[in-house]
Parts: structure tokens; C-alpha cells; sequence
């Protein structure tokens, strides 16, 4: 078996405390090796020293009682806002989640009112004031229709009984709209009919 | 802790604040910097205290955040305080004069400490939780957000890197005897 290879093990060893199989086969041979006791003692002593040098960082210091006293004022503080583009980009995310569940509430509330069926009352009744709408536009057009007619044309045009217009007060029962859309019947000259 | 109650999270304050302090200190090697990321990283722990889990210890969560801030301040002040070198100097050259200390070289703790400096952020955090605050390879690697391997590596190359600026002279061995056990 190579230095090599021992010696990597062996420092995962001493280094990780990670013992193999083949822990006792290497300090065998380690004891016969002096370049891989070498080798060892190195990085034993390396790791002893860093220690040192790392407690030295510390160990002389202790954090003031300021800290806390700063920490109570801070928490008592709402968390402020953040600036740059870290703080649009929160900003940004937190409008997003607000408006996507509001958006999607709102498609399904326009969704799932466009697949009603038509109910009674206040819808039946918009629908009538939108039918009587478009019948009174109806009217209009066809009757400009005849006066655009010659003179023969309007000669066909009969007048239906159930012409209803709407009442003052701007509501007309169904049937009726229905029937007023049936205003004018015009024969034109080509033999079509508009209506 | 997580009533909210500041009285509370002073206990919790006062339990965790040692080793969160000497991780910042470690890293920055400026005491009134350590002190503000030590504030900050328990206003952080205060206003997320009711997210904070039970039953594991915040301490692996406490480190993660500390080394964070740290290298956030200092990629923001981009300064490190050189004086501190030569006071650290002195406090390693009053420990080493300790009777139950081994007695080493200040130039040799001295050259660590530059090397320490030197060494990339994600090596210099293995460094500090594995050799000072003594953290498991596992619990090193929960806290840097790693897996083991990566940990191990990095503690690999910090050390060949801290050992390439030891004098030629100075990696002689140890004349004691030899002690595989010591980790």
C-alpha cells in the first residue's frame, strides 16, 4: 500500500475522526514510516495551531449589554422596508400574491355568471330592457331601410297590430319585445327580404 | 419563546447570543461589527420567532444566518480592520504564556490568522463551526447548507491552503509523541 493513500486516510482519520477498517493496518504503518509520521504530525500541529489562532479571534471578547437593549427597540419597530431592488422585488412578490388569488376570484365570478342559466327576476328583467333596446334599434333600421325604399317598396310595408313601443317607464314585457322586433317586413325589389 | 413576549426572548437571547457572537467575531475579527450582526441576527430570530420550529435547537439557523450577515458587511464595507492583527498578537502571546496552554509561536498563529483571512468565505465558515466552535462534520454541513462532502472538502482545501503559508522550517513534527486520537 502507498504513503500516498495512507496518508489521505489517515488524516480523514485524524482530521474527521472517520476510522476504517483499515485504521489499524495504517498506523502500522505509520509507526515504521517516518516520512508519513512526519507527514501526520504536520497536520496534527496545523490543527492544534489553527485552534489557538481561532480562539485568540474570540475569546477576549464578550458582546455589551447594548446588543439586547438595541434588539428591544428594534422589535418593537415594524420591520422596515427594504431598499434597492431587493426591496421592489419584495414589494413586487407580495402585490402578486395579494392580486392573483383577488384575479381569480374575479374570473370565477364572471365565469361562473355567464354559465346561469337566465333566472328570474332582476335578470329576466335586464334581459327584457335589453330586448326592448334592441327592438327599438330595429325599428330605427328598418324603417330607414323604407325610406330608402322606392316609393313601391314602402307600398308593401304592413303594419303589424302588435307594434308595441316601449312604455315611460322603459320596461316591456317579453312577448311584446319579442313581437316588436317584428316591426316592418320589407319586400325589396330584388325579391330579399330585410328585416 | 415564541409568546412573543420580549421578556421571553431575552432567555432565548441571552442562551444563544455566545456562540452567534463568536461565529460573527471569528469571521470579521471586529468586535463592533460582531455586535451588530449579533443584533441583527436576533431581530431576524424575533420576527420570525413563531416560524422557528420546537423541536430542533435554532442554533444551526442561528449560524446560517450569522455567516450570511457576515459576508454580506463585510462585501459591504470591503474593510477589514487591520489594527485588530496586532492586538490578536498580543492576546495569543498572553495565552501562550498560560501554564495549562501549549506554548506556540506567535509568528505562527499570526500566519494562520492571515491565512484564515485569505481563505474563501464558504472555507473560512467550515473552519470557524468545525475548529472553533467544534460542530460535527454533519452539523457544519446543515448550517453552511451542504452535504457532508462538501464540508469535508472544503475543510480539505482550507487546511492545504493554511499549510502552504507555514514557513518550510515550522512543519516539522511535534516532538511529542504522536496522538492519532486528538481531532
Amino acid at each position: 500500500m502507498s504513503c500516498r493513500r495512507i496518508r489521505r486516510e489517515l488524516l480523514d482519520l485524524l482530521r474527521f475522526g472517520d476510522p476504517s477498517s483499515r485504521t489499524d493496518t495504517y498506523l502500522g504503518h505509520v509507526e515504521r514510516c517516518p516520512d508519513c509520521q512526519h507527514e501526520v504530525a504536520v497536520d496534527t500541529r496545523l490543527a492544534r495551531e489553527l485552534r489557538l489562532a481561532l480562539r485568540a479571534r474570540v475569546d477576549a471578547y464578550e458582546p455589551s449589554p447594548a446588543v439586547w437593549r438595541g434588539i428591544r427597540l428594534r422589535a418593537a419597530d415594524p420591520e422596515p422596508a427594504r431598499e434597492g431592488w431587493t426591496g421592489a422585488l419584495i414589494a413586487a412578490g407580495r402585490a402578486v400574491r395579494v392580486m392573483v388569488p383577488v384575479a381569480a376570484i374575479m374570473l370565477a365570478a364572471v365565469f361562473s355568471w355567464t354559465q346561469l342559466d337566465t333566472p328570474v327576476g332582476m335578470h329576466e328583467l335586464a334581459a327584457d330592457r335589453a330586448l326592448a333596446s334592441r327592438a327599438h334599434w330595429q325599428e330605427r333600421i328598418s324603417a330607414a331601410v323604407v325610406v330608402e325604399q322606392p316609393r313601391r317598396a314602402v307600398d308593401n310595408i304592413a303594419s303589424s297590430p302588435s307594434i308595441q313601443l316601449p312604455r315611460p317607464s322603459g320596461e316591456i314585457p317579453y312577448a311584446e319585445a319579442v313581437n316588436s322586433v317584428k316591426v316592418f317586413t320589407t319586400q325589396v325589389p330584388s325579391g330579399g327580404v330585410i328585416r | 419563546m415564541q409568546s412573543g413576549e420580549l421578556d421571553a426572548f431575552e432567555e432565548f437571547f441571552n442562551t444563544y447570543k455566545r456562540p452567534v457572537y463568536t461565529t460573527a467575531l471569528a469571521i470579521t475579527r471586529d468586535p463592533f461589527l460582531a455586535e451588530e450582526i449579533l443584533q441583527d441576527c436576533f431581530v431576524k430570530a424575533y420576527r420570525v420567532r413563531h416560524r422557528l420550529r420546537r423541536d430542533v435547537s435554532p442554533l444551526p439557523w442561528l449560524q446560517r444566518v450569522t455567516t450570511n450577515l457576515c459576508y454580506s458587511r463585510i462585501a459591504r464595507r470591503r474593510a477589514f480592520v487591520e489594527p485588530l492583527t496586532t492586538l490578536i498578537t498580543n492576546l495569543v502571546a498572553d495565552l501562550t504564556s498560560r501554564p495549562d496552554q501549549v506554548v506556540e509561536s506567535r509568528e505562527i498563529i499570526e500566519v494562520l490568522q492571515r491565512g484564515i483571512d485569505a481563505l474563501p468565505p464558504k472555507q473560512q465558515t467550515a473552519i470557524i463551526l468545525y475548529y472553533l466552535h467544534g460542530y460535527s462534520l454533519a452539523e457544519a454541513a446543515e448550517i453552511a447548507v451542504c452535504n457532508v462532502g462538501t464540508m469535508k472538502s472544503r475543510l480539505h482545501y482550507a487546511l492545504k491552503a493554511l499549510r502552504a503559508r507555514l514557513p518550510e522550517e515550522r512543519r516539522a513534527p511535534l516532538p511529542v509523541a504522536l496522538r492519532v486520537t486528538e481531532r
